[in-house]
């Protein structure tokens, strides 16, 4: 059996993690948005530890919390779950390093907001849950753009987080990034080239639909 | 009549030690720009805190979680990627009878829109009209308004204070507005209230209104 490309396979993690993404993110961001105090402080901190801790870090805390020596992952593995080196163990933890690139501009968002939208559901005695989905919402759509590619670009360009939980299993956990690495080793310059000018053409292409659509949105002016 | 007393104060050192009284029926509030009076409607609604309503202990729980309030806030308070009818409804599923109502008014307004127009282009006096239409839709005993009336065009202007003014049952409302016109003193039956140098004060007539703003602080 052929085994699965490498750039097919950091595809389908990038895709599949900033899909999931997409709707966790919303949830801990009304989360965030609407508690307040040191629990506000709190969330926010958790939410944003993967930009500041060495991928390392993430990775080794979730070898140790998924092994299949450990209390959580054995539990998974017992209905058949394997979470360190295999391609869902991957999704799960770019999903959690994702995070802060999906919930950070959904903040921002609705932060950015007039604070009337917000006090005008609370008279009319909305509900939370309804003033979000309703009233907000709505407003969302550059956040969610914004989250939503961000989060897709930033797994894309993973490396030290996959090389600590997703192992070099080709076909599985192998994906580009990891891939290159292991050519530029293995002094196979020609294809370490052509992977890295693939990656390089995507990222463009991904950045390229961002940045359009931020710019199709802003209204024209004539100088 | 609903007394209030707020003792405040902003960060920039302001301070406000404002005491008065609503009356039932129309409260027209006066007041130099920045003199508080967004503040004070913001606190008698709740969504600052502090307030004693009614001589008693400061209020912890806000006016619009116990009473029906509708509030206006400047502007219009209007959002611009729903639509026309949610953000009269605020995003709820009006009933038949609701929805004519709204119609009505729109007709009254002059606001030529469909139920599902998007609002992202609605010019300042039109956004002002829907949110003084949303304020209007249900018979809140409280209504709370922030200069809805500033920016409209003198026709509109008169449509819109002529449906403040004839607003039925307003012996059993409240309805307190902020504006800069003085001829919203002569609205019939309001009571006047001016707030300057952190101080509400209670007005008889336009003509010691405007004095009052020729010549702030003279008593």
């Amino acid at each position: 059996m052929k085994e699965v490309d490498p750039i097919v396979l950091s595809l389908t993690l990038a895709f599949s993690t900033s899909i999931i993404l997409f709707f966790l993110g919303n949830i801990i961001a009304y989360w965030i948005y609407f508690s307040k105090g040191l629990l506000s402080i709190f969330l926010r901190i958790l939410a944003n530890l993967p930009l500041v801790l060495p991928p390392t870090v993430m990775g080794f805390y979730f070898l140790l919390l998924f092994s299949p020596n450990s209390v959580v992952g054995g539990i998974l593995g017992e209905i058949g779950l394997t979470m360190v080196f295999s391609f869902q163990g991957l999704i799960l933890a770019s999903v959690i390093f994702g995070i802060p690139f999906m919930v950070n501009p959904l903040i921002s968002s609705m932060e950015s907001m007039p604070s009337s939208f917000v006090e005008l559901g609370m008279v009319a005695r909305r509900s939370r849950p309804f003033i979000f989905r309703k009233l907000l919402f709505p407003h969302l759509s550059e956040g969610l753009v914004a989250g939503f590619m961000m989060s897709f670009a930033h797994t894309l360009g993973e490396f030290g987080l996959i090389l600590m939980i997703g192992g070099n299993i080709p076909g599985q956990t192998r994906v580009a990034s990891i891939e290159i690495y292991n050519r530029v080793l293995a002094m196979d310059y020609s294809q370490a080239n052509q992977l890295s000018l693939i990656m390089v053409l995507i990222s463009i292409f991904t950045l390229g639909i961002v940045f359009y659509w931020f710019k199709s949105k802003r209204p024209k002016v004539v100088w | 009549m609903v007394a209030f007393k707020l003792k405040t104060w902003l960060e920039n050192g302001m301070e406000y030690d404002l005491e008065g009284y609503m009356e039932r029926g129309i409260n027209v509030l006066f007041g130099a720009s920045g003199a508080g009076k967004t503040l004070l409607i913001r606190h008698l609604i709740g969504l600052s805190p502090g307030i004693h309503l009614q001589d008693g202990d400061p209020i912890k729980t806000p006016m619009y979680r116990t009473r029906n309030v509708a509030y206006l806030p400047q502007g219009g308070g209007i959002f611009p990627k729903l639509s026309i009818e949610k953000n009269i409804f605020l995003g709820s599923k009006p009933s038949k009878e609701q929805r004519s109502k709204a119609d009505s008014l729109m007709k009254t307004f002059g606001l030529k829109f469909y139920p599902e127009d998007p609002c992202d282009s609605l010019s300042g006096g039109e956004k002002l009209r829907l949110g003084l239409i949303r304020t209007l839709i249900e018979n809140s005993e409280f209504m709370f308004l922030d200069e809805p009336f500033s920016g409209l065009d003198p026709y509109h202007g008169f449509i819109c204070r002529e449906a403040i003014e004839e607003l039925p049952d307003q012996d059993k409302r409240y309805i307190l507005f902020s504006t800069h016109e003085l001829e919203d003193a002569k609205m019939k039956g309001a009571n006047l209230l001016m707030i300057d140098e952190g101080k509400v004060r209670k007005m008889e007539s336009s003509s010691q209104i405007r004095d009052h703003f020729f010549n702030p602080g003279a008593k």
